[in-house]
């Protein structure tokens, strides 16, 4: 009776809850009703690849969850594309929703799914029956066909492209209206989907495309489908450059120009600067392609010479007549002014110029995988962020950050502030000082003392910030230092010169007035791009073209072509002898004296095809197999793209600006590429406490091997174990361990299973359960194997029950209800908790109390040893849980270890003490050897 | 053999990642990316073993009618019924997965995490009896951090928050930062023992 009453206790318990829960649940409005005014419009600024979809969104009423987006390339197959997210709760305050598919998007790659499927819960007879689908499949015959309808774009790790590709030659023979045979063969290299990293699309100007947009709400209830609106992309000019300034400087005989980088960047050629006479008359006198993937730069410098060559009327003299303008063109040399009407250039002399930076420096960056090289410049400066009072207005808190460089490495600090000097020994971000209430101060001036081993910085050098006190909004004014206004703009050029555009400095990183230091990213060219030529389905091949590009580092040809396999470059060389062989013979053949020289010319330019090859390509192309030739011209092609030069411009945004000659080190080396290096400085101190830690352990295993007794503070909760595992037999209850709730990984959970192997050896022998609730996946096998390892030991191998070491769940309060229900449960005699434990751990170590089990916990979770503390008999703090595997074997071998650890922790305490004693003491050295990060 | 092939690939995997530690070199980190690819796969697997030995325990428990052997019905139904949701429908938002795990793991979940209150006024009661100087002690400077972290601590004298920041910041983070300080030792020391070979518990066993 009493357990049919605690059954429908619980029945009730539980309808009770679901009626509340759906009681409290919001009213549900159908989700029947399309979205409505769904548009589509053009990208703006784009190559045509981009188009804007815009619609109304559903009332927040319909608890809308998502908006998902179909497209396709023809009315009856529309696949998803994306979604955007709302937030049902809230839905979408705005009137319109946009989603914008534009520049290349995703289309497949291998972890697509494997087969084309419709998109669930179309409705019978709606218009999205049989028309919807999910992501674009990884099936070749269902993606392939669609590549011609988009602009396609691969991404490929190099090593597969390279090394990993198989070239297909292609012979297309077609027969000409005269009867000839037309024979054509083409290589390519083929792929799987697999050696892809992904594959891009993008829409293609001119063609057609549908759209259609599905709401689902919080119930995944999808509304009907909107109606299909079809669009075309369009080609358009390049936008307008928000910014332009143009600058005269008389005393140079040149003019500056600054603008604003365009917003869209995909579609950009070039920048044209145009000069309008006094006529009004357009004269091109500047051109720059852009630097596009890269950001390109926005200023120029064109002297009046220059300006001469160009437009031969010019005059300096007559700068006022003229006028400026400056254009953006794009691939399809369509080309957008930024001015409406032109500017006038601002005449003035170089005299405005602040100075340029000083102690340029480039090098390789240190302690790093070889991916930056490190630019700094200037003297050292102190930001200061914040200045405040005190509440009587007594003291005064200035919080400052040091900004230096490796020339100028500041070791100390001055700060003074109404002649009262604070020496700042350790840089910690705040000083302060006493001052009169009645007389505030308005200056503070910062000197520095810097290391010995860079630059000797003047004496006079120093760094002074005004300020004043705000009395209506009651805070501290800082007012802008001097030059503020200028930023540094860090340019840099490969040994290719830009790419194959050549000769355009990239312009990475914009630095604020402030910075002294900048790593400059050199990232490893590990994908190539290509688009797809041709696919094989039979084969499930992808094909893409096999040119390779290598830079040369020569003047007149950055990049050079070749062939990506060596059977294709020597039929390549077979065809161009054959070609030139033909024109020879043609030669003898011909009579006509300018038919012979004209044949002479094209057999000039295939032969010097067939010759004139960049010394490294000559090498590789003699090596005999197409991996040790791949790997010599990409050595060689790595180090061009990835050697820069540099030079720094400190500009105001305005057409004042002046630059930095490039940087040449001592050895005169212009080129700087980042080293990969083999050892990380910043953890010489780690390295160094780690030998030491390794000889001590060494010497004292030694020592504990030849019989030294190695004497080892009593912990009180390791020598209790035994007597736990005994009270469990005694009372003839089961033991339970709980090994950490962290996985394996955690060098806590490896202690606690260290332990286990002694606890459930000790159980074993007294024939006592053991019942150990895993809550990772991957303890699971390891505590199983130690438990049945233990048994086996005791050489009680019948008493292991495989299913007393069971897995939970993963989630946290879950494991715990299990915990909890099995201490209530089974009434365990002896509880133990041992390794990373969260908020978990009071939860079970009380509910442990009330059973009235012995309870044993170990953790090294600061978090939780307070609560183990107050609520088991005995803890092992910290360190304490990785001792007691020692100390239960009482192994020399391990308590080697443990008296190494003990004399590494002495050592440790006499240097925090040193540390503490020296830095009192202002002898900031030692402290300084032991970084804080 | 069985103990010699992990114990070399403890071994030579665990001296790499020291090497790894100390050396920022593009294959160094290559290889810690391959490696962390490989990891994810591995991890992957390992949940069978935790559905198995869940499974396996429960049916046993069934199997010989041990007590409360109809909650291991409920175990395995649940197991079952919230992969089955998953694999169906899938795991996104509004699917019957994310409505068994908004209206029922996590209010579960909510309610084992709001009983820690009580678990915590229960263990402060325990902790705070001012048996001996130290409890005293600690009772004390207890009352002053509660007081200093609510507003009527300021109210009745502006001392507290210094004094609860002062107590937070210096004796607290000292002996935060000694237990720190032992803890990693320990782990450096474990590791040690587990890379050289020392300590091999983690095999299964306890034979050195």
């Amino acid at each position: 009776m009493n357990k049919l009453y605690k059954i429908l206790f619980f029945l009730v318990i539980v309808s009770l809850c679901f009626n509340l829960s759906l009681s409290a649940a919001p009213k549900i409005v159908p989700n029947d009703e399309p979205i409505r005014d769904l548009k589509i419009s053009d990208f703006p600024h784009d190559d045509g690849g981009g188009l804007v979809i815009t619609w109304e969104p559903l009332p927040k009423e319909k608890r809308i969850l998502e908006y998902r987006v179909f497209r396709g390339f023809t009315p009856d197959s529309l696949f998803r594309i994306g979604k955007i997210p709302v937030n049902p709760k809230t839905g979408v305050v705005a009137d319109t929703m946009k989603y914008t598919n534009a520049g290349y998007t995703f289309f497949v790659d291998a972890t697509s799914p494997a087969k084309l499927k419709h998109e669930p819960g179309q409705r019978k007879g709606s218009n999205a029956e049989k028309i919807l689908y999910r992501e674009y499949p990884r099936d070749i015959k269902v993606y392939a066909p669609m590549l011609e309808h988009y602009r396609i774009l691969t991404v490929i790790p190099a090593d597969k492209y390279l090394y990993n590709s198989r070239m297909k030659v292609k012979t297309q023979i077609d027969t000409l209206e005269d009867g000839t045979v037309d024979t054509t063969s083409s290589t390519y290299a083929g792929l799987k989907l697999r050696q892809f990293k992904y594959i891009l699309t993008k829409l293609k100007p001119g063609k057609e495309y549908y759209y259609a947009v599905q709401a689902v709400n919080k119930y995944r209830d999808r509304s009907p489908l909107s109606k299909i609106v079809s669009a075309t992309p369009v080609d358009n000019p390049p936008e307008k450059l928000k910014e332009f300034y143009s600058v005269a400087y008389t005393d140079t005989k040149e003019m500056k120009f600054e603008w604003s980088l365009p917003f869209f960047k995909t579609d950009q050629k070039q920048f044209n600067i145009y000069l309008y006479d006094a006529n009004g008359e357009k004269h091109k006198i500047f051109s720059r392609a852009t630097a596009y993937p890269y950001t390109s730069q926005s200023n120029a410098t064109v002297s009046f010479e220059e300006i001469k060559n160009k437009f031969e009327p010019f005059n300096s003299q007559n700068m006022q007549w003229y006028r400026f303008n400056i254009s953006l063109k794009d691939r399809q040399d369509m080309e957008t002014l930024a001015k409406d009407e032109p500017i006038p250039a601002e005449i003035t002399t170089t005299e405005v110029l602040p100075e340029p930076p000083e102690h340029f420096t480039v090098r390789d960056n240190p302690d790093d995988k070889g991916d930056k090289n490190l630019i700094y410049f200037g003297k050292p400066y102190v930001t200061i962020p914040k200045i405040s009072y005190n509440d009587d207005f007594t003291e005064l808190l200035v919080n400052y950050d040091i900004k230096d460089n490796e020339l100028f490495k500041v070791k100390h600090a001055i700060f003074e502030v109404d002649g009262v000097s604070e020496k700042e020994y350790v840089l910690d971000r705040k000083v302060e000082f006493d001052v009169d209430p009645d007389n505030l101060p308005n200056e503070i001036k910062t000197r520095f003392i810097c290391y010995d081993h860079g630059l000797e910085l003047p004496e006079d050098y120093e760094v002074i910030h005004r300020f004043s006190y705000n009395e209506r909004l009651q805070v501290v004014d800082i007012e802008p230092p001097k030059g503020a206004n200028y930023s540094v703009q860090v340019l840099r050029m490969n040994k290719t010169g830009g790419g194959p555009q050549a000769n355009v400095w990239r312009f990475p990183k914009e630095l604020t007035y402030v910075e002294r230091e900048y790593p400059d990213k050199v990232d490893y060219e590990e994908v190539v791009y290509r688009g797809i030529s041709d696919y094989s389905i039979e084969d499930n091949i992808l094909y893409t073209s096999t040119y390779y590009l290598v830079g040369t580092s020569e003047e007149e040809r950055a990049y050079y072509t070749t062939a990506l396999y060596l059977k294709q470059l020597e039929k390549n060389r077979k065809e161009l002898k054959k070609q030139i062989q033909s024109l020879k013979d043609k030669k003898s053949q011909a009579e006509d004296e300018e038919q012979k020289t004209a044949l002479d010319q094209q057999i000039m330019e295939l032969t010097s095809k067939l010759e004139d090859v960049p010394p490294v390509v000559k090498e590789a192309n003699a090596k005999k197999s197409n991996k040790a030739r791949m790997k010599l011209l990409q050595k060689k092609h790595n180090n061009d793209v990835r050697s820069f030069r540099y030079f720094l411009r400190k500009t105001d945004g305005k057409g004042h600006f002046i630059d930095t000659p490039i940087y040449t080190n001592a050895d005169g080396q212009e080129y700087f590429k980042p080293k990969p290096n083999w050892f990380k400085n910043k953890e010489t101190i780690t390295l160094i406490a780690m030998l030491i830690f390794g000889v001590l352990v060494f010497f004292m295993i030694r020592a504990a091997r030849k019989g030294k007794n190695l004497y080892i503070r009593p912990i009180a909760g390791i020598q209790e174990i035994d007597n736990a595992i005994g009270r469990a037999t005694e009372m003839g209850r089961p033991i339970l361990f709980v090994p950490g709730t962290s996985g394996i990984s955690d060098v806590a959970t490896l202690a606690g299973l260290a332990i286990l192997g002694k606890v459930a050896k000790k159980a074993a022998e007294f024939e006592t359960r053991i019942l150990v609730p895993v809550r990772n996946y991957i303890v699971l096998p390891i505590a199983q194997e130690i438990v049945k390892e233990a048994h086996y030991e005791a050489g009680r191998p019948d008493t292991f029950d495989k299913n007393s070491v069971f897995y939970i769940t993963n989630a946290q309060f879950a494991f715990v209800s299990g915990v909890n229900g099995i201490m209530v449960r089974e009434q365990t005699a002896t509880n133990f908790y041992m390794g990373m434990f969260w908020a978990e751990s009071l939860l079970m170590t009380e509910t442990g109390n009330m059973t009235g089990a012995i309870q044993i916990a170990g953790t090294d979770a600061i978090t939780q040893l307070p609560f183990f503390i107050t609520t088991c008999d005995y803890t092992l703090i910290g360190e304490e849980l990785y001792a007691a595997s020692a100390y239960l074997s009482k192994q020399p071998m391990i308590l080697g270890t443990l008296k190494a650890q003990d004399y590494m922790k002495f050592l440790i305490v006499v240097s925090v003490v040193l540390g503490t004693i020296l830095s009192t003491l202002k002898l900031t050295f030692f402290m300084k050897w032991f970084p804080a990060k | 053999m069985k103990r010699t092939i992990p114990l070399l690939i403890v071994m030579i995997l665990g001296m790499m990642f020291v090497v790894h530690t100390f050396v920022p070199h593009k294959i160094s980190q290559d290889f810690y990316n391959w490696y962390q690819t490989w990891l994810k796969v591995m991890v992957s697997f390992a949940v069978i073993l935790g559905v198995g030995s869940l499974l396996m325990v429960h049916t046993n428990k069934i199997k010989r009618k041990a007590p409360a052997w109809g909650y291991s019905w409920l175990t395995i139904l649940a197991l079952v019924g919230t992969s089955a949701a998953g694999f169906i429908w899938g795991i996104e938002d509004g699917t019957p997965y994310m409505w068994i795990f908004e209206n029922v793991n996590a209010p579960l979940g909510a309610t084992m995490f709001s009983l820690l209150a009580f678990y915590m006024a229960s263990a402060a009661y325990k902790a705070f009896r001012a048996r001996s100087m130290e409890a005293t002690l600690l009772l004390i400077a207890a009352i002053i951090v509660m007081l200093g972290r609510v507003s009527i601590g300021n109210a009745i004298t502006e001392w507290i928050p210094d004094i609860t920041q002062w107590i937070l910041n210096v004796p607290n983070l000292a002996a935060k930062r000694a237990i720190k300080l032992g803890v990693g030792l320990g782990m450096t020391a474990t590791s040690l023992k587990i890379i050289l070979g020392i300590e091999r518990t983690y095999l299964g066993g306890g034979k050195q």
